[in-house]
């Protein structure tokens, strides 16, 4: 278990890294005054600038109202964070066979996965869910409105 | 009169009527998914529009138009997954009466009579006012379009219900995320890594479902944990909002309906910019803004009472000038080219039977929305009711859906996953998510005034100053800016005298 003032450093840090990165990068791209106007890298460095200044303010705050934000928990091991974890590589899973199988066969699988990774342990209801629930977006997406979902790389 | 006798017949006939019913049910379906927009809708079912001839066609786009805005905010307010860009501001209210409040019928009964009014007064406001404000519409020149982005972006402290110097980082970041592409200046690649898919800019739409409906997924699933899955039995007392409701949102649905017609008669705005804006300033004109975020009511009346009265203030320049606001109204226009109603000036003078028929079909369409809108109410909410182990992983797919077929990309797909992930913690981290879509949907806007005015006055700064429609959009940003800061005092003062 962390606390809001881990977090706030971190995140502080992270916006600063990122000001920086993105300022340094606009730089790049010219921020001058010439002919056509000012440098296309004018307004991403305004951007990556209030950034950094952002993030600063971000560490004085968190100094400031340093009790406050020791005592704010921010949980992030816990049972329900774990499963939360499971869910977010189950979609990008899901993303990986998007791409080799295709909608309909992945999001199958994906569906009943889903479920119970959700809790869900009666078989035969995921099942019918998940068979109903694809053949209704199967007439609406491929047939009605002609929109191609992804197709299995062998199909390809 | 005659000409207003003839436009009634033509939008009462059986023929135009049904013509209308089915565009205004369609426009409802397409704007509650996710991923599909109003402008493909209205692409989609154009074609149509040749086969049915006459205004008939016409009559049923615009019920597509009127309903999709509206449909948004079905899903927006039941899933937290806004059907349309322009509902997006509705998911934070909307979404915590109906699901943390069990409240879901409360919700859509206040978003479908904020959508009505809003509909119907800017629809009034199009036939009253038209020409004169297109007149002030078109004085905008590139330092007001800035001004208006920057009062559209200084809405983000309103928004952000956690911290707020977290809410500014991730609309700094959503203002970042629009430069990324080809600089529309001087050609420029920014950002792209070297990538071809980069070159072409981020896509909205797939952070938009990736913030908002992944990240809900997530959260949702962490707090599935030691909860028994139970089939809900939400009941709905009533479809009509109360009487109490009415009177708290009244000044709120003036207030947005107002706000949203000027904004959709301004090109190059849209009904996503119209909500926000409605929604931040609801906010700042309450006594009492501790509930918004939370299911406050007036949030959910501004938000969609101002987007849909965006539809009646962006046919204004359709109309009067013959310039398209946005995408739909482009289509609209198009539609009316085809068909032989050249918009502009003359247009009142040379057809008013067809113009007639426009507004009459707006306000039908409306009327239509509104009453399909009620009368669907207890069907919506069953989706309420699923069980969350079998509504989360549906919720997933259609995301997956909707970000697929928004422009048929794979790497638009990974984009909306990373997002969800990111919003994840970004949650965790006490961060506000619609900043982020404020900075993306406004970025190009700022971006290319800013340049623009700059290009105008040589690179001065005073270009911003010297503009009096600019000046003062620039100073109502830096109070709407800086009232975190002095709304406590003033509270405390007013507290105090009373």
């Amino acid at each position: 278990m962390a606390n809001m003032k881990i977090c706030n450093y971190c995140v502080a840090a992270l916006t600063i890294l990122v000001g920086v990165l993105i300022a340094r990068a606009a730089l790049g791209y010219g921020i001058a005054m010439t002919f056509f106007g000012p440098g296309p890298g004018v307004w991403p460095f305004v951007l990556g600038s209030l950034l950094v200044v952002i993030g600063a303010l971000i560490v004085l705050d968190t100094v400031v109202h340093s009790r406050k934000f020791t005592a704010t928990k921010v949980i992030l091991n816990d049972a329900g964070c774990v499963r939360a974890y499971i869910m977010m590589a189950a979609a990008v899973l899901y993303l990986v066979l998007l791409v080799i199988l295709g909608f309909y066969i992945s999001s199958f699988i994906f569906l009943i996965g889903g479920m119970w990774i959700l809790g869900m342990r009666n078989l035969k209801l995921a099942v019918a869910v998940s068979l109903l629930f694809l053949a209704g977006v199967y007439v609406l997406f491929s047939y009605l409105l002609h929109i191609q979902l992804p197709l299995p790389i062998f199909f390809d | 009169m005659d000409s207003v006798i003839q436009a009634l017949m033509q939008v009462g006939s059986f023929e135009n009527l049904g013509l209308l019913i089915m565009g205004t049910a369609v426009g409802i379906f397409i704007g509650a998914m996710p991923g599909l927009s109003v402008n493909m809708g209205l692409a989609l079912l154009f074609p149509i529009t040749f086969s049915v001839g006459g205004l008939g066609g016409i009559i049923m786009l615009l019920g597509i138009y009127c309903g999709a805005i509206y449909g948004g905010s079905i899903t927006a307010i039941l899933l937290r997954t806004p059907g349309t860009p322009a509902s997006a501001a509705t998911t934070l209210d909307g979404y915590p009466m109906a699901i943390k409040n069990g409240q879901p019928g409360r919700a859509l009964s206040i978003s479908t009579t904020a959508s009505t009014f809003g509909g119907l007064f800017s629809v009034v406001c199009l036939i009253l006012f038209a020409p004169m404000l297109a007149k002030v519409a078109l004085q905008f020149s590139k330092p007001e379009y800035f001004a208006l982005a920057i009062f559209g972006i200084s809405m983000v402290t309103s928004v952000s219900a956690g911290s707020i110097l977290k809410g500014v980082i991730g609309c700094l970041v959503g203002l970042w995320i629009a430069t990324i592409g080809l600089d529309a200046m001087s050609g420029m690649e920014r950002y792209t890594l070297g990538t071809l898919y980069l070159s072409g800019g981020v896509g909205f739409m797939p952070i938009l479902i990736g913030l908002f409906a992944l990240t809900q997924v997530f959260i949702n699933t962490e707090e599935s944990v030691g909860k028994q899955q139970m089939i809900g039995n939400i009941k709905i007392d009533s479809v009509l909002p109360s009487c109490a409701d009415i009177k708290l949102t009244l000044p709120t649905l003036l207030r947005s309906s107002a706000i949203g017609t000027f904004i959709g008669c301004v090109p190059g705005t849209g009904g996503d910019i119209g909500s926000w804006i409605s929604y931040n300033q609801a906010k700042v004109w309450a006594k009492d803004d501790s509930m918004f975020g939370k299911g406050d009511p007036r949030g959910i009346a501004a938000s969609e009472s101002g987007n849909n009265s965006v539809v009646g203030g962006a046919f204004i320049p359709v109309l009067t000038l013959g310039i398209p606001g946005d995408g739909a109204t482009a289509i609209i226009l198009g539609a009316l080219m085809v068909h032989g109603i050249q918009p502009g000036p003359l247009l009142f003078v040379n057809d008013p039977v067809g113009i007639y028929t426009i507004f009459i079909g707006l306000l039908l369409a409306n009327a239509l929305m509104g009453a399909m809108g009620f009368s669907l109410i207890r069907f919506f909410t069953k989706v309420v009711n699923i069980p969350k182990n079998i509504l989360l992983p549906i919720i997933t797919v259609m995301a997956m859906i909707g970000t697929y077929s928004y422009s048929n990309s794979i790497p638009d797909v990974i984009i909306m996953v990373a997002a969800g992930v990111i919003g994840f913690f970004m949650y965790k981290c006490d961060m506000s998510v619609p900043g982020v879509i404020i900075g993306i949907i406004l970025g190009k806007l700022a971006e290319e005034n800013f340049t623009g005015s700059l290009m105008m006055s040589d690179g001065s700064f005073m270009v911003f100053a010297e503009n009096p429609i600019c000046a003062t959009f620039l100073v109502l940003s830096l109070i709407s800016l800086l009232s975190p800061m002095y709304r406590p005092m003033l509270k405390r003062i007013f507290e105090k005298r009373s």
